[in-house]
């Protein structure tokens, strides 16, 4: 597998629910070679000051048409200059990068859980997966019904959604935790496993859930990065075998192997 | 060299892993990330934050070892038809000498002694950059066992550069690199924290070209071995500045993030640069600064 580096056409940047934007850009090679899970490193302007470095996106989803497309939250100066990017305009994009998840296990009932803007890289995950014949369950959690994100995209795909916000304003009124953890001590005698991203403490009660009820479970690691192809060594994850680097290494990575402390 | 625009120890790897998008044999050279006697596990995260046009860093030299890199890393190195620099730190004297001792073995052609890691501390407490008679140490320790091409990394985190370049040169150094990065700290307002796991780290990026340069142009001044210069190169321009101030080569680090492919186009702008101007060599360039006292 080969990364890229190039100016790609923005195709589309639209806003969507929750403060958050979807943008597309034509990347034929990137979106044929991405897999779920892995990420694209987007240099959101040319000058030097502030955002300096790129920022690391998560692949939402590809396009056989060599559509490639991010799901973003506007947080801070690098994403609020990526939101006024126009359609038709260039952007200098390096990926695939990284290491996705590990669709290939047995073919056991996936539960997908979604913190916040953590659900972009499971929708292109949740597609797959439904591809390879696997049954699906989509957590998806969120602080408040606004902030509920990709409902279009989950309609169109033949699995189980299930929503819950803080709030409860939308869906369950629960943690998308507790209801993963309500989830596991109903259905506790299938064969099932977990693929979750979002927060990091969300990320953490997945992995106790996961070592308490025995099932593996893989998530999704978010880290500040700078280079995002292994050089720099400077997102280190630490794991039971040292540190290792989300941006080579993972972004995903068996929940049972972080140390989370 | 065939050129003079090389990559900075920490910002390339082991060279192998940009060679997706970049042509490595067409660096002038490249310097590996710096490796140790013993692997290194590095430092607690986080260990970048970001800053006003600039990035501070705190990896604390996580390497595999002497070992393994001779293993694993120099057969890919020994591959390639750019020079390759050994980048090597050691906590003790005693250490950089075993190190220069293994590689001299290995026939390595060229060793960068970082002596200016601000990330992680010597037995003395300190880097041996801080002071001359640390560097003299270093550096003719080293110097009496390795007959490579010695280049000598100097922190910018001194009080007269001119003194420390100096002592370097005395010692046997055949070339001075600078600088490294310059010691920083960022703080977390709402937590209370500092950002980088270290508490502090080391700055690099275009913040600190002006700060690099005036160093470099103090360095060169008083050596008569090459310079190697850099701190914030981002373009040819940044690249020329150096040059102009006495600097024999360049070497491109943080930008190498921004745009794996900053090299080349460093490389493509001073050539032009010098075709506009009529200037085959890069050496008619080197310290041609002009400074009209009146």
């Amino acid at each position: 597998m080969m990364m890229h580096q190039g100016n790609f056409k923005i195709i589309s940047n639209e806003k969507t629910a929750g403060g958050c934007f979807r943008l597309r850009v034509m990347a034929p090679e990137a979106a044929e070679e991405a897999r779920p899970g892995q990420f694209v490193h987007l240099r959101v302007q040319q000058e030097i000051d502030k955002p300096f470095l790129r920022r690391p996106f998560a692949v939402c989803d590809v396009k056989d048409n060599g559509v490639l497309e991010i799901l973003y939250k506007v947080r801070g100066r690098g994403t609020s200059l990526l939101s006024e990017k126009k359609e038709g305009g260039l952007l200098d994009v390096i990926g695939p990068l990284g290491n996705g998840f590990d669709c290939n296990v047995e073919p056991k009932r996936a539960l997908v859980v979604a913190g916040g803007i953590g659900i972009a890289p499971l929708i292109f995950l949740s597609r797959k997966l439904l591809d390879a014949g696997r049954e699906v369950v989509f957590m998806r959690g969120a602080v408040t019904a606004g902030d509920v994100l990709c409902c279009r995209e989950l309609k169109n795909m033949k699995l189980k959604v299930i929503t819950a916000t803080e709030d409860g304003s939308g869906g369950i009124k629960s943690k998308i935790t507790e209801v993963l953890e309500n989830y596991l001590r109903k259905e506790k005698d299938k064969e099932m496993e977990i693929f979750a991203a979002g927060p990091r403490p969300m990320l953490r009660v997945v992995a106790r859930l996961s070592g308490e009820y025995k099932i593996e479970s893989q998530v999704s690691m978010d880290e500040m990065m700078a280079c995002g192809v292994g050089v720099c060594l400077g997102c280190a994850v630490m794991t039971r075998n040292g540190y290792k680097l989300a941006c080579k290494d993972g972004p995903v990575f068996k929940a049972g192997d972080i140390i989370w402390e | 060299m065939a050129n003079p625009v090389m990559v900075s120890s920490g910002t390339f790897g082991c060279g192998s892993e940009y060679g997706d998008l970049v042509d490595v044999n067409s660096l002038g050279a490249i310097v590996t990330k710096t490796v140790t006697l013993k692997p290194r596990s590095g430092n607690p995260p986080p260990r970048i934050a970001e800053s006003a046009s600039g990035m501070l860093n705190a990896i604390g030299l996580e390497n595999i070892g002497i070992d393994r890199f001779i293993e694993e890393k120099l057969p890919y190195l020994r591959s390639l038809r750019v020079p390759v620099i050994i980048s090597i730190a050691g906590d003790t004297v005693e250490e950089y000498v075993c190190l220069a001792e293994r590689l001299n073995k290995e026939k390595a052609a060229a060793l960068e002694l970082n002596i200016s890691c601000p990330n992680v501390k010597s037995k003395k407490g300190r880097m041996f950059s801080q002071d001359k008679e640390g560097v003299k140490e270093v550096v003719s320790a080293a110097r009496r066992q390795t007959k490579a091409t010695l280049i000598v990394k100097l922190s910018p985190n001194v009080t007269d550069i001119k003194e420390i370049a100096m002592a370097a040169e005395e010692a046997g150094a055949d070339v001075i690199s600078l600088v490294n990065t310059f010691g920083g700290m960022l703080v977390d307002i709402e937590k209370k924290v500092p950002k980088l796991g270290n508490v502090t780290g080391g700055l690099s990026g275009p913040a600190i070209k002006p700060i690099a340069l005036r160093m470099v142009y103090e360095a060169a001044s008083c050596v008569d071995i090459p310079v190697v210069g850099q701190g914030g190169i981002m373009n040819w321009e940044d690249a020329l500045e150096f040059i102009i101030v006495g600097a024999d080569a360049v070497s491109i680090g943080t930008a190498n993030f921004i745009d794996p492919r900053s090299t080349f186009k460093i490389l493509e702008g001073i050539k032009k640069y010098m075709a506009a101007g009529g200037l085959k060599e890069i050496s008619r360039l080197v310290g041609t600064l002009k400074i009209s006292r009146e």
